[in-house]
């Protein structure tokens, strides 16, 4: 193969959800359409414009992101997330009109993350000064989410904020019996009346 | 044809792996440390549930291979310490305690006691008032237990029990005559270390140590490490 070519294959290779053979279609469509190619470096050249928002740490493309920007939020309520692309998932569920504080991570003893190394004090003035009246904690129902859960939980009750969790347990569409037992005993805990 | 393998084991830490795998590390009782590949763990149709979250232990049946990551195939919960779970200071200790088996313990070698003293460690943090001073044994007895025990009892070189300093390079405590100098060691934290070191699980529970004791302890803990692992 010439140099060239093995070098688009090896990038492209390292991509998420790309192996070789992935590689070699893009990269032989590609050669085919040089305007698909044109396109893509189009795009891509955008990415270096994408930073974060000052105020939530969201996606942004210069100064505020679009969300916080936007007047028609509910800008009373945040919530948080560990990353920035979980913003763009709730926003999908059309459920949500409030604000967002994106963490940059999760509390990780195990991996040397600590609380400093998110963006927590930022989220505790924001709550100050927004005034805000709920955070909702949208955080992997995982041990380190549950131990930031718990973290930021002592610090924003002295706050007079309510704070709450979303739901945990099992996927909608799946049944009980595939659900494992600490899954299952989540939705029991979390069940709510009807 | 692989071996497949029966054995106990506790999520230290979990990464994620190419696509959809997720690579497990775990403290096993019949082979200390065993790092794991769990094809399919960050799908939604996952095997094994939340059963391989981290401070779990778990039955696990995996394909041992004689080179690379082994492959799990059955993974049954047998406790997930939910009084651990539930207090923000025992978890932080649970998680500081688990990384320390992650550093220390060695991979891949057949000595079920650092399993059983972690194991005894977290279920006791569940029930402690004061979390930090499992911690603080526990890193001792780890240390100790992988053949890196402190000397506490006196001056390594005399055995005389007063004016002692910590030298890591010496293994534990020195007096100012026996050429000891740098971190002084009085009196109550030598009592204090020693204690942590030695007394059982139940005393350790009613052992209280005042915060400033404890973070000295740390120190001394963490130079007495640093110094001796790097040898």
């Amino acid at each position: 193969m010439i140099p060239a070519l093995e070098e688009v294959l090896s990038a492209l290779a390292r991509l998420p959800g790309i192996g070789r053979r992935s590689a070699e279609r893009i990269a032989f469509f590609l050669l085919a359409k040089p305007e698909e190619t044109e396109r893509l470096l189009r795009a891509l050249s955008v990415l270096s414009r994408i930073g974060r928002c000052p105020r939530c740490h969201g996606f942004s493309e210069g100064g505020l992101c679009p969300i916080c920007r936007d007047p028609a939020r509910e800008a009373k309520t945040i919530c948080v997330v560990a990353h920035p692309w979980e913003v763009e998932r709730i926003e999908r569920t059309g459920e949500y009109r409030g604000l967002y504080h994106v963490l940059g991570g999760l509390i990780s003893p195990t991996s040397g993350i600590r609380a400093e190394d998110l963006t927590i004090a930022h989220l505790l003035s924001r709550v100050r000064e927004e005034g805000t009246e709920e955070v909702i904690l949208a955080l992997e129902p995982k041990l380190e989410g549950d131990l930031t859960a718990m973290h930021l939980l002592r610090l924003l009750k002295p706050l007079g904020v309510r704070v709450s969790q979303i739901a945990q347990g099992i996927p909608v569409g799946r049944d009980l019996e595939s659900a494992d037992e600490l899954t299952l005993g989540r939705a029991l805990k979390g069940r709510i009346p009807l | 044809m692989p071996e497949l393998v029966r054995d106990k084991a506790l999520v230290l830490r979990t990464q994620d792996h190419a696509e959809t795998d997720r690579i497990v590390s775990a403290l096993s009782e019949g082979r200390g440390r065993l790092e794991l590949l769990v094809k399919g763990a960050r799908r939604l149709e996952r095997p094994f549930g939340a059963v391989l979250d981290i401070l779990n232990l778990a039955e696990i049946i995996y394909y041992r291979r004689r080179s690379g990551l082994h492959l799990l195939r059955e993974a049954t919960l047998l406790q997930d310490f939910p009084r651990i779970r539930e207090d923000l200071a025992r978890l932080e200790a649970a998680l500081l305690l688990l990384r320390w088996a992650w550093e220390l313990v060695p991979r891949e070698v057949p000595d079920p006691r650092p399993f059983r003293l972690t194991q005894s460690f977290l279920l006791a943090l569940g029930e402690s008032p004061a979390p930090q001073t499992l911690l603080a044994a526990y890193r001792l007895r780890l240390l100790s237990l992988l053949g890196y025990r402190p000397a506490l009892q006196g001056c390594v070189a005399c055995g005389k029990a007063e004016d002692l300093f910590w030298v890591p390079e010496r293994g534990g405590l020195l007096c100012r005559a026996c050429g000891g100098e740098g971190l002084a060691v009085p009196p109550r934290l030598q009592k204090a270390m020693d204690g942590l070191l030695r007394l059982p699980l139940a005393a350790l529970l009613r052992l209280r140590l005042a915060p400033a004791d404890l973070a000295e302890i740390e120190r001394l803990t963490l130079a007495f490490r640093e110094v001796q692992l790097a040898r």
